[in-house]
């Protein structure tokens, strides 16, 4: 094995990092204006996925934290739709009561997400943007159909579909200010995990009828229509696991979904 | 940010001049001697440097110093150093519930945050709280019975108050 100085293979103490200057904006006004005027910043929500760039060589300059931005930690629920501000932290936004009353079962699945520690930092904006394969709340929303809402920089927004974040022909906005999931009626969820992190899938079900996406540890999420597990392109493997394994163990993790959302009927 | 981070550390006023994007487990260890507050992964993962920052559980290897502005901050050196020492601490001696101890902070802090937030967890509650954290002796077994029994003490102390 060959050793490379500063790779972070050991995990030694951040101390070798060179301190990086903080700007905690308190507002939109100030968030945007902090954006423009700082050279390649790095937005910092929970901030726990950052020490594990660190370890992989990141160096920031300047961390813009956007804990002090209350409008980014909030949900907001209206008859068209629940929007699930990007800094809620997993806890917060897991355990709030109206989201627990509206879609118990996406709210049972962002429950499991993470470790007791993480879940009371780490934010379900941090979980997509950080673009790992092994996050899972890229799964959950392409399952949902959400729709993720960016700053743009004159206070607007653009919108992306979960999806998208994987696509590089696609540019991501820097900002990601809310996660927006249509309510419509007979909306139901349900997420089996217990094969992680060899295969996870979601269901969605509503009066347009049952959607899934499946993901593993290192392929994005892939949208299952229909939830028919005969989706799913044949070139669907990995490192460990085969074609052939992952369409058999997602058709068991589909049917147990599916009795799931059945029972909870 | 230049302004000092002031905080709540164990019950008592302290302050931090230094850059806020430092890491809280340095400035924790380094510049205010809690070594209780151990590194390992330096990831998030196992749990050896569990602080309670308004009681919630957080890992410090993996939050920046400016996060704990205006917030109280408790380590383990807070709960051992209390006279009589924590519930807590007192059963993890007990049950002798470590090997090498490089975990032990961790547990303390998260069975602690555990039993704020509920105090008489099952057995369930407790080995799914406590599995986030790692043992590498694999001393699992007495740690979670320090914990229950920590649970049990905490309730008699309640109920003769």
């Amino acid at each position: 094995m060959q050793f490379v100085p500063g790779a972070g293979l050991i995990a030694a103490s951040a101390r070798g990092v060179p301190p990086a200057s903080v700007i905690r904006p308190t507002d939109r006004t100030s968030l945007l204006a902090a954006l423009a005027g700082a050279r390649a910043p790095v937005l910092v929500a929970g901030g726990t996925h950052l020490a594990a760039e660190y370890l992989t060589g990141l160096r920031p300059s300047t961390l813009v934290g956007l804990d002090r931005v209350d409008e980014l930690a909030r949900i907001d629920i209206d008859t068209a739709e629940i929007r699930l501000g990007a800094a809620l932290t997993h806890a917060a936004g897991a355990n709030d009561p109206a989201l627990c009353r509206l879609l118990p079962g996406f709210a049972d699945a962002w429950r499991s997400i993470a470790n007791v520690r993480v879940r009371h930092w780490a934010t379900i904006g941090g979980n997509l943007m950080a673009l790992c394969t092994r996050y899972e709340m890229s799964l959950l929303l392409t399952a949902l159909d959400a729709r993720l809402r960016f700053l743009a920089p004159d206070g607007g927004f653009i919108e992306r579909a979960p999806a998208d974040l994987w696509n590089p022909a696609q540019p991501t906005p820097a900002l990601l200010h809310h996660i927006a999931i249509a309510r419509r009626p007979g909306l139901a969820f349900a997420y089996r995990r217990e094969l992680r992190p060899v295969v996870t899938l979601a269901v969605c079900r509503d009066a347009a009828g049952d959607r899934a996406a499946i993901a593993t540890e290192y392929l994005p999420p892939v949208l299952l229509p229909d939830a028919n597990i005969a989706a799913l392109p044949t070139d669907f493997a990995d490192p460990v696991s085969s074609a052939w394994y992952l369409r058999r163990a997602g058709g068991v993790l589909l049917a147990r979904a599916i009795a799931d959302l059945d029972r909870s009927r | 940010m230049t302004a000092p981070i002031r905080f709540t550390l164990n019950g008592a006023p302290a302050e931090f001049n230094g850059p806020a994007g430092t890491p809280l487990i340095d400035m924790l260890r380094e510049h205010f001697g809690l070594r209780g507050v151990r590194l390992a992964c330096a990831r998030g993962v196992c749990g050896s440097c569990t602080v309670l920052i308004d009681g919630a559980p957080g890992a410090a290897c993996s939050l920046f110093a400016y996060r704990v502005d205006g917030r109280d901050v408790r380590t383990v050196e807070g709960l051992a150093d209390a006279d009589p020492p924590s519930p807590v601490v007192a059963a993890f001696a007990d049950h002798a519930a470590f090997q090498c101890g490089y975990c032990t902070g961790g547990m303390i802090m998260l069975a602690t945050a555990l039993l704020a937030h509920d105090p008489d967890p099952s057995r369930e509650t407790v080995v799914a709280w406590m599995s986030s954290n790692i043992c590498r002796c694999t001393g699992y077994g007495m740690i979670i019975e320090a914990v229950l029994d920590a649970a049990a003490r905490l309730r008699e102390a309640r109920d003769a108050a």
